[in-house]
């Protein structure tokens, strides 16, 4: 069996350039574009929006009226907020006046106003005024910044001197672990971003392998019921043509991906950027390290899509050389759908439990891999070896289904009319084409 | 140089499609491979093109194995017609010529030549499902030659081609043979291949029946006929009186009977001018390809264009 490069070229760029040309390949291309520029925008862009009702600062206002003739109480809770990470949403101020908390309220001078006296025995006590007298977010913050401030004061009854205070009311250290076994993430918003990537490529890997999947069977198919696959299979050898086929349509796949994965690499690099120019402050980047995610994600993304796509378009291909009418490809098609499906199952299960026996398992299988791995790597914690033994796995499997499906070719491409069955792919004397 | 096939046979399973045939193809001669659909035409030329092997026997071009001959010393124009529908004309042949392994420019200037010769020079940038039957028939035939090929196989060229077109392909095939190319075609119009082939070969149910000049082919059964024409009477009854004539037709204006020697067509010249009758036709020739073709595959019964009556029929049966 010998192999003549120059002829895999040809039919590889026959197809390639037939596929890019075609006018339903250039508006699905375009509509992805569309879909996926919305998607890197979207977050950025609701931000902005939702920002701006606020007129452009999110922070409540409030004013402390204080009757308790507290020291420092404003600096002080103005402080808390600060240590808490919250001054972006509390800011509080010393109120013009010492009565009529609910006028200021209503005239829109603040959104809540705090009230600080002393009862009888000599504590604090405060009285939070705010639009509906409901407790919402600002509330519960201004409820803990009044909690710090009652604790500092009472300590300071009890003698302890201001710095003796900062001692004792050190924030405990409390690093969020998860049960799976690996440190997660404090971010939150690195955390959102990595699962939304995650479930996209799982999303994109899928539809790759059944849309360019079912291109490879149509093609197949197409050539022998336009009978053009007499004349390709006396000028060539059935694996020239099926190597070039896969090629030529694994390349038209990529031509659509690639600007594709640019654009989202692009929109995730200028998430500040474009924060910034649409003035969406609510929103906060800091410890997104956008260049490594998307780096990882795109090396890693681009091995799966193309040991992927090479393992089921290789049996793709097999398939579709077995049936000699484009009505016939949906029924031989359907173990490589099954396959795909369940991929996607595993890689949803996997977003929502990455460290999982199940997640682990799915990642290593060759056929599930493709969609599973992309996002254990995103959202879990695999090994070297397990990421190292999947692509391996997978790079084993779609060799094998290469070879088998050269074989199965070699057999389906000249058989019209035949029922396909496993006897007749592997009996030797069949219609067959020799080379 | 020629091709030889020496005694090849092919099994599908328990079908046995092409039992022991052997002929010798020579440059310069056309070739003619007949039979009957299922006959084992297609299985035997697929095997000299290597695109199937056989199960036993050899083919070789000048002493060497087809299977060690390069693609592009072979062109194929099959019996099922294909081509990629919504490719253009010009882009779909130069991709082919090159898959066969020509070189683009060569193959380009050949292409401009035959669309001149062709007459379907304006189709160039057309896709082949915009074209006309017949002229998609002629991008195929383009398809079998332009990688300037030595060996040129054709299964069935002439099928569904207007006469016009059919003396331009027939023009272009006997061009291929003066060329010095090795031409072998299929078919089942046998007036055709009387016409235009120096040699042929009569497979029947996978068996090869006959094979040989045309000449030696027609006097092979050592038969004559004998067509007799007599004004007012197209049954001529009494030949009956004559057993060595079989009867073979009665047309309007003449008889045609087989028979053994000429000696038999004297003696029925004279019976019918003792009778006054006013002979209009006397011919004695050698059977026609036909003849040998009927007597070779069948018993008397169905003729030839019942044969093909069938093939068509099945070949709807096969597009519907």
């Amino acid at each position: 069996m010998s192999i003549d490069l120059q002829r895999i070229r040809l039919v590889a760029s026959r197809e390639w350039s037939q596929r890019i040309k075609q006018r339903s390949f250039l508006v699905t291309t375009a509509v992805m574009m569309v879909a996926i520029i919305a998607l890197v925008l979207a977050p950025v862009t609701i931000s902005a929006i939702l920002g701006d009702d606020d007129g452009g600062s999110s922070a409540a206002q409030v004013l402390v009226m204080n009757q308790a003739d507290l020291q420092d109480a404003v600096a002080d809770l103005n402080t808390f907020a600060e240590d808490g990470g919250l001054d972006d949403q509390v800011r509080f101020e010393e109120s013009p006046v010492d009565v009529g908390a609910e006028a200021l309220v209503q005239d829109g001078d603040a959104d809540g106003v705090l009230t600080v006296t002393r009862d009888e025995g000599d504590a604090l006590a405060f009285a939070y005024t705010n639009d509906d007298g409901v407790v919402d977010q600002s509330a519960a913050l201004v409820y803990s910044a009044a909690n710090e401030l009652t604790l500092r004061d009472s300590l300071a009854q009890a003698g302890l001197d201001a710095g003796q205070a900062d001692q004792v009311q050190t924030v405990a250290q409390v690093t969020m672990v998860s049960a799976e076994g690996d440190t997660a993430s404090s971010d939150i918003n690195e955390d959102n971003f990595r699962y939304a990537i995650a479930y996209g490529s799982a999303l994109i890997m899928y539809m790759v392998v059944l849309i360019y999947g079912m291109w490879v069977s149509q093609g197949v198919v197409e050539e022998k019921s336009s009978r053009i696959m007499e004349i390709m299979i006396n000028a060539a050898t059935p694996n020239e043509l099926m190597f070039g086929k896969v090629i030529g349509i694994g390349l038209a796949g990529l031509t659509q991906m690639l600007p594709l994965l640019i654009v989202v690499a692009v929109g995730l690099l200028s998430q500040q950027w474009l924060a910034d120019t649409l003035g969406a402050t609510g929103i906060d980047f800091t410890g997104i390290d956008f260049g490594a995610i998307s780096l990882e994600w795109i090396v890693y993304f681009l091995i799966y899509f193309l040991l992927g796509f090479l393992l089921y378009a290789a049996l793709y291909a097999g398939v579709g050389s077995l049936v000699s009418r484009q009505e016939d490809v949906q029924t031989v098609q359907t173990p490589m759908t099954m396959a795909a499906v369940l991929g996607f199952f595993g890689a949803i299960f996997t977003l929502g439990a990455p460290n999982s026996t199940f997640a682990q398992v799915v990642a290593i299988v060759p056929v599930t891999s493709p969609m599973t791995m992309v996002p254990r790597i995103l959202l879990g914690d695999p090994a070297p070896w397990e990421i190292v033994l999947s692509i391996g796995l997978l790079a084993a499997a779609a060799v094998f289904a290469v070879l088998l499906a050269a074989r199965i070719y070699r057999m389906g491409v000249l058989m019209y009319g035949q029922n396909p069955s496993l006897r007749v792919i592997f009996s030797r004397d069949r219609v067959a084409a020799a080379r | 140089m020629s091709l030889s096939i020496d005694r090849i046979r092919k099994n599908f399973g328990e079908f046995r499609a092409v039992d022991d045939v052997s002929f010798e193809v020579q440059p310069g001669r056309m070739f003619g491979f007949l039979g009957t659909n299922g006959a084992g035409k297609t299985t035997t030329m697929r095997m000299v093109l290597d695109i199937i092997r056989p199960d036993s026997g050899q083919i070789t071009l000048d002493g060497r194995s087809n299977q060690e001959i390069p693609r592009n010393e072979f062109g194929y124009l099959p019996e099922e017609r294909g081509l990629y529908p919504k490719m253009k004309v010009e882009e779909q042949l130069l991709f082919l010529a090159q898959l066969y392994g020509a070189d683009k420019h060569a193959a380009k200037r050949s292409l401009d030549q035959w669309f001149k010769r062709l007459e379907i020079e304006e189709n160039r940038d057309k896709q082949v499902d915009q074209l006309s039957k017949g002229n998609q028939q002629k991008i195929q035939f383009l398809a079998a030659v332009l990688h300037d090929p030595r060996v040129l196989v054709l299964d069935e060229p002439f099928s569904g081609l207007d006469p016009v077109n059919a003396v331009q392909m027939k023009d272009a095939f006997q061009d291929m043979r003066d060329q010095g190319k090795i031409v072998i075609f299929s078919t089942h119009q046998l007036d055709q291949a009387q016409e235009m082939c120096e040699d042929v070969a009569i497979i029947h149910r996978g068996k090869m029946e006959i094979t040989g000049d045309v000449q030696s082919v027609r006097e092979s059964g050592g038969q004559k006929i004998l067509r007799l024409g007599v004004a007012g009477d197209s049954e001529l009854d009494w030949l009956s009186s004559h057993p060595d004539a079989q009867i073979r037709h009665r047309r309007r204006e003449y008889v045609e009977m087989q028979i053994p020697d000429e000696s038999v067509a004297e003696r029925i010249l004279q019976d019918a001018l003792q009778r006054r009758a006013q002979v209009t036709l006397y011919e004695v020739t050698v059977p026609s390809l036909n003849d040998i073709f009927l007597s070779e595959v069948q018993g008397a019964g169905d003729s030839m264009s019942d044969i093909e009556q069938n093939q068509a029929t099945a070949r709807e049966e096969v597009l519907a």
